[in-house]
């Protein structure tokens, strides 16, 4: 909570209000009723002082109040801060990849953009405001893997800015969508750099997935379960063609399976014999199912990507693969369309937002101020009755 | 009818008629038989002889005239004069704890009932109203036309200031004879023993005199609570004191004068008797009745 040091001003003007209500009842306390009497005649010389009169009145309706003003002064340091922070109209996300294959112009329409002080720059890998020196430099164009929806997505439930629009700048570079697709928390528009070269041949791969001999475990036939849908997530983008064989040690020696782009033991690396991993088919890459239990299900099509395409040539693929703008944008796509809702269902390792401590607050301050009127009304009843009785 | 007897209370106080009727013809009465012969004999009416009827009230002229017999019936007038003393200074307004009325109020109310039973009972009826600003004197008379003066009276009463020195008002005090009732009526509350020195003047003229002390429930039990700041009504003399602190010692002193206050009474002969404003007015009107009763028995 480091905006609650950080407003040092607004801490000091709380405290002192804090002594108003104390003083209203102190002076409420001493301010004693006058009352007219028929004869003092009977009266003490010298009346001895009561202490317990001395003791504050009506505490529990000062209480209240001294509740009711610490909360209303949390909450306006919540607010305060919250005004404090990046007031922005206009997030623009970048990736980058788009920062790698930027034009300068497309650069200098961005910086144009952030010249409006309601403009802020993103970028979507780190979640960092980008600086005009980041946006100018050109990055080294290197293949890297993402899904852009899934990351803008969770970037957007998380975002501590107001803001109204949103703006995506990304390339159609297929790497950048790998994985099921998202429908965004809120209307995000899209800049996407066309990159003009197209690759026509298609990529045929193929997965071998190493089931246990003994009966499945319920863990391992959820993971296999996921990489499946993971496989299927890949087989729809454009020109790549996944293979899936599923075999256990013995029946992969009677088949003809000669090589294979990876091989997934679905078993943990200790319960595997290395006698018989020598037996399985020429696999480029072998990996246990326990390594990619970490990994996010959203994610896990991204990780067997880079999994089934370590050659050269299939990372050249990658280069000149492109998603259709149209497929990027719409809403409907299909199967691999994911609604946030489900996020949890999904097995996404996503964190509920708690209820900012605003709301909170703001629901005690509603709660103590019902309970201060309530208090107050009675005091107010119990003191004009005594008036009432005691004809003051 | 003045507005201090409404007809309920009228309908109440018409059992207290009976009793307080013994009392001023048997009890009070009684006790001077020498000086009332003769006297509040008014003709009122000729009835004719019935077997039974004193021979000796029968008119013997009308007889030689009508050669019937005819009883002569008289009115008869008490020869007791009820006087009501009223205390009329500040501190009488001193109201009930329901703010209903103050002990002016209450005392103008019981007056005026007690008023009503005696002249429904044919005694004469005076008042004498003091403070030290106004003194309203109205002398014992008879009759329906004096009864209605006297209740007019009452109801301009206004309370101020204290209760006047004996020195300014003996003149009016030595009309009062004897066979008189006189009903005092105050809180009693004095800086220079005024009513004493009232008291004591009219026990003097042997005269029956009846004190009745005006008390409120917040006098009687001092339940305040807090830090209040008491101004007494007749001098304006201010105290801030913790009331639930000095309750008792209050109550203690309080008790003190009232035990003094009766005991200095009861040497003068006069009956000291305690009215709570805060009770129903009824009740204290049986309370001052049953005293009376009580007084004509001794």
């Amino acid at each position: 909570m480091d905006w609650l040091a950080s407003s040092v001003g607004v801490w000091v003007l709380g405290l002192i209000s804090l002594a108003i209500p104390i003083a209203i009842h102190l002076y409420s306390r001493s301010k004693h009723q006058k009352m007219t009497f028929s004869t003092l005649a009977f009266f003490p010389d010298k009346p001895p002082q009561n202490h317990k009169q001395i003791k504050l009145t009506q505490k529990r309706l000062l209480l209240t109040r001294l509740l009711l003003l610490v909360s209303i002064i949390l909450l306006l340091l919540g607010l305060f801060n919250s005004e404090n922070q990046p007031d922005a109209k206009r997030i623009l996300i970048v990736t980058d990849d788009w920062l790698a294959f930027a034009s300068d112009e497309q650069r200098s329409a961005l910086l144009n953009e952030l010249k409006n002080d309601s403009a802020h720059s993103i970028s979507l890998s780190s979640g960092n405001e980008l600086s005009v020196e980041q946006i100018k430099e050109k990055t080294l164009q290197v293949t890297t893997y993402s899904n852009t929806w899934y990351r803008v997505s969770d970037w957007l439930l998380n975002n501590p800015y107001q803001a109204n629009e949103i703006v995506v700048y990304s390339t159609n570079g297929m790497s950048q969508f790998i994985g099921e697709k998202f429908i965004l928390p809120s209307k995000v528009e899209w800049q996407i750099i066309e990159r003009t070269e197209s690759n026509d041949s298609s990529l045929y791969l193929s997965l071998l997935l190493i089931e246990p001999n003994s009966n499945t475990q319920a863990a391992i036939a959820e993971a296999k379960k996921t990489i499946l849908r993971a496989v299927n997530v890949l087989n729809q983008l454009p020109n790549i063609n996944i293979e899936v064989y599923q075999h256990t040690i013995e029946t992969v020696k009677q088949s003809n399976l000669k090589q294979v782009s990876a091989t997934i033991m679905l078993s943990s690396a200790l319960s595997v014999n290395k006698n018989e991993l020598s037996t399985l088919p020429t696999t480029e890459k072998l990996l246990f199912v326990n390594e990619l239990e970490k990994i996010d299900s959203p994610l896990l099509p991204i990780e067997l990507i880079k999994v089934l395409f370590s050659r050269h040539a299939e990372k050249a693929f990658w280069q000149r693969a492109r998603i259709s703008q149209e497929a990027i944008t719409s809403t409907a796509s299909g199967n691999n369309l994911v609604i946030n809702q489900q996020i949890e269902n999904t097995g996404f390792a996503t964190e509920e937002k708690p209820l900012p401590i605003n709301n909170w607050l703001a629901l005690i301050c509603v709660l103590l101020f019902i309970l201060e009127r309530i208090f107050s009304e009675y005091t107010n009843r119990i003191t004009s009755e005594e008036m009432r009785h005691k004809h003051a | 009818m003045s507005e201090l007897l409404d007809n309920a209370t009228i309908a109440q106080i018409k059992d207290l008629e009976i009793r307080t009727r013994i009392l001023a013809q048997g009890a009070i009465v009684g006790q001077h038989p020498s000086n009332i012969r003769g006297v509040g004999i008014e003709f009122n009416q000729y009835r004719v002889y019935e077997p039974g009827d004193d021979p000796g009230k029968i008119d013997w002229k009308l007889f030689s005239r009508n050669d019937r017999y005819f009883v002569r019936e008289a009115e008869k007038e008490s020869a007791l004069n009820v006087w009501g003393m009223l205390d009329c200074s500040e501190s009488m307004h001193e109201q009930s704890r329901d703010g209903h009325w103050d002990k002016l109020a209450f005392a103008k109310n019981l007056l005026a009932a007690l008023a009503y039973l005696s002249h429904q009972q044919g005694d004469a009826i005076g008042m004498l109203a003091l403070n030290s600003d106004v003194l309203q004197y109205l002398p014992v008379r008879h009759g329906q036309r004096h009864y209605h003066q006297y209740l007019l009276q009452l109801e301009k009463l206004t309370a101020v200031n204290t209760f006047p020195k004996w020195e300014t008002f003996p003149q009016y005090v030595h009309s009062v004879r004897q066979n008189s009732l006189v009903i005092l009526v105050s809180d009693f509350y004095e800086s220079e023993q005024e009513l004493l020195s009232l008291a004591q003047n009219l026990s003097n003229f042997h005269c029956e005199v009846l004190a009745i002390q005006l008390e409120t429930n917040d006098e009687v039990t001092f339940d305040f609570s807090g830090e209040i700041q008491f101004t007494e009504r007749e001098s304006g003399r201010k105290q801030t004191v913790s009331a639930h602190a000095i309750q008792e010692e209050y109550l203690l002193n309080r008790a003190l004068f009232n035990e003094n206050l009766t005991n200095q009474l009861a040497k003068l002969g006069i009956k000291h008797v305690k009215v709570n404003i805060d009770q129903p007015i009824v009740h204290a009107l049986q309370v001052v009745a049953s005293t009376l009763s009580n007084m004509g028995a001794r």
